[in-house]
């Protein structure tokens, strides 16, 4: 930030206000007259800019001011800003005694005067008058307060000198400067205040600030506390703006003891576990989940088993599907109850053979008992005698008989025929020897 | 204090016997304190005074030349004839004012209208182009009818804002151009100051 003063104690000179100043061109000079700058003559508007520098566009022009009576609307000694180097354009501010509508806010652009704002605001000679540019603003202040009514807006000049400016009254008026003071008004360099600049009573606000959490403000590894929050304060819900991005801390968070008062509600957030690759470690026993065993068949899919698991017979009721056991895989035969009868049919035994007696469970055939045959005896076919069938009678020649008028019983019931004679039983199993 | 906004024209060549004035400040409100929004080189402005009497009020407002907005700058701009002399007062000055509505406020009114000084005011700065309404230019007529010298001092002031200016053809009309800049210039949020905030 740039700035410069000028007290102009030196020696007089009609000429100009010495060798830091320069005269706008298409104005008339200022001269230095008794340790001041004062107006040259009072026919014709004056301007001087300081040509050390060149300003930023936001910049100030200051000094104090004498002005003898008669000054009016508009003219009388004041200060410049955006001046320009080449032509008579330049922001101005006048001031003089008058009664009313003594202060003027005006700008020359290539010589044409256009009067931007009037006020009426008393002053003394040798108080101090500021102008100051910031963007497209202009704001006059006088001892350093804001002179109500003196700030616009205008966009007409954007940049340029900063410097003193007259408006002749054109009736043999005299006017003064002096510690003057102008340049740069950054508000981006560090600003002193001065001890006593804020006059008692004054309220200070304090400018709007943002809180931001850089991304990777927080390095791996820290802690990251939850701030102590006083009973009257609370959380809002949605805090975040939507669209702004919130970091998760690598870190572990931990809650303080205490940092939570009592009474306080805390939400659990909500939180989706997950099991990372390689998370369970060698030799680290996993529990199958609990399965009910119910509905739908459970399904084993192919190769969810590996070759060294043992794999255990259902309980019955269950289905295997098909190709869900591979070739090397044990399978244990289930206990299995025989419950259909077993029967030897006659003649499938052929002679000299070895018959071992089944474990019976339930009916038997008649006449064998289970375990009348001891294990390893030997059962012989029996000798089956042929036993000739004997002739059949005389048939006798019978007058048939007309069948009665049936009543209630409409049929007799049919005889049996040879039921003895066809089916001859097998004698008993006789055990050999 | 009051503030009350007139819209008036701008008298004088800004020379130092005649600067440039709102037309009725020296007879009317010679010591009222005062802002001014000029059209830039235009011969219409935007006044603002502060605590108007009433007899200076009825005295202004007297003239067809003035047109006074009404003191709540919140309060709808009204249909009908509050919508078309609301529309007047700013075409009269050639300032844009088809874009009223009577759902807008007041203060949407006269915001539009200081944006489109302000507009006219950089354009002034330049010291390119001369007056944009002179030898039968009117809001509606082209950009390309425009002399070249206010064409380019046009496209200077836009790109001095960082206006866009993609949208300004030579079949564009001046009404379109003008509206563009302005409501470019609310939207990037300068201020504007006239007696107090607008």
């Amino acid at each position: 930030m740039t700035t410069a003063t000028d007290s102009f104690t030196r020696a007089n000179n009609s000429g100009d206000l010495g060798t830091n100043w320069t005269t706008v061109p298409g104005e008339t000079l200022i001269e230095l007259l008794s340790n001041q700058a004062a107006n040259h003559g009072d026919s014709a508007d004056q301007a001087e800019y300081w040509n050390v520098f060149t300003p930023t566009n936001d910049q100030y022009s200051k000094s104090k001011l004498t002005a003898v009576a008669g000054y009016t609307t508009g003219d009388g000694p004041g200060e410049a800003v955006r001046m320009s180097t080449s032509a008579v354009t330049y922001y101005r501010l006048v001031c003089c005694h008058q009664a009313s509508s003594n202060v003027m806010l005006s700008k020359k652009i290539a010589g044409a005067f256009t009067a931007l704002a009037t006020v009426t605001q008393a002053w003394t000679d040798g108080d101090t008058w500021e102008l100051r540019v910031v963007g497209t603003s202009l704001t006059a202040y006088l001892n350093g307060t804001i002179v109500s009514g003196l700030t616009t807006t205008d966009t007409s000049i954007t940049s340029g000198r900063v410097g003193l400016a007259y408006s002749s009254e054109n009736a043999g008026k005299t006017a003064t400067w002096d510690d003057w003071d102008g340049g740069d008004y950054g508000a981006s360099g560090a600003q002193t205040v001065n001890p006593n600049a804020i006059a008692t009573g004054e309220a200070l606000f304090q400018p709007t600030v943002k809180l931001q959490v850089l991304p990777d403000a927080i390095a791996s590894g820290e802690n990251v506390f939850q701030p102590t929050l006083p009973s009257t304060q609370t959380v809002q819900p949605n805090p975040v703006a939507t669209g702004e991005n919130v970091f998760q801390p690598t870190a572990k968070l931990s809650v303080s003891a205490g940092a939570i008062a009592t009474g306080e509600s805390v939400l659990q957030p909500t939180v989706k576990l997950q099991v990372l690759v390689n998370a369970i470690a060698t030799a680290e026993q996993v529990y199958g989940p609990i399965v009910t065993l119910s509905g739908s068949p459970l399904s084993v899919l192919p190769n969810t088993i590996t070759s060294l698991e043992a794999v255990y017979a259902p309980a019955l009721g269950q289905q295997v599907v098909a190709g869900t056991i591979t070739s090397a895989e044990q399978v244990f035969s289930p206990s299995v109850a025989v419950v259909t009868p077993q029967t030897v049919q006659p003649g499938t035994i052929a002679t000299a053979e070895q018959v071992y007696a089944p474990a019976f469970v339930g009916l038997v055939t008649p006449g064998v008992f289970p375990d009348d045959i001891p294990s390893a005896a030997r059962v012989y076919a029996p000798t089956v005698a042929f036993v000739p069938r004997p002739p059949p009678p005389a048939l006798v020649r019978v007058a048939p008989v007309r069948a009665p008028a049936l009543a209630s019983a409409p049929h007799s019931a049919a005889p049996a025929f040879g039921s003895a004679a066809r089916r001859t039983g097998a004698p008993p199993l006789r055990v050999g020897p | 204090m009051v503030r009350s906004i007139y819209v008036m024209p701008m008298v004088g060549d800004g020379s130092k016997v005649a600067p440039r004035l709102p037309k009725y400040e020296v007879s009317l409100f010679p010591i009222l304190p005062r802002a001014v929004f000029d059209y830039g080189n235009e011969q219409a402005c935007m006044v603002g005074l502060q605590d108007v009497p009433p007899a200076t009020d009825t005295a202004l407002v007297g003239n067809a030349d003035v047109r006074r907005i009404p003191a709540n700058l919140d309060q709808l701009v009204g249909s009908g004839t509050a919508l078309t002399t609301a529309r007047n007062a700013l075409e009269t000055f050639n300032i844009p004012g088809t874009w009223i509505q009577a759902t807008n406020t007041w203060r949407e009114v006269v915001r539009f209208a200081g944006a489109c000084c302000q507009f006219a005011r950089r354009y002034q700065g330049l010291v390119i182009g001369g007056l944009w309404f002179t030898g039968g230019v009117t809001l509606d007529s082209t950009f390309a009818s425009l002399p070249a010298a206010a064409r380019q001092g046009i496209l200077d002031a836009a790109a001095s804002f960082d206006f866009d200016t993609s949208g300004f053809t030579g079949s564009s009309t001046l009404r379109t151009i003008i509206t563009s800049a302005a409501n470019q210039f609310l939207a990037a949020g300068y201020p504007l100051e006239l007696q107090g905030p607008l």
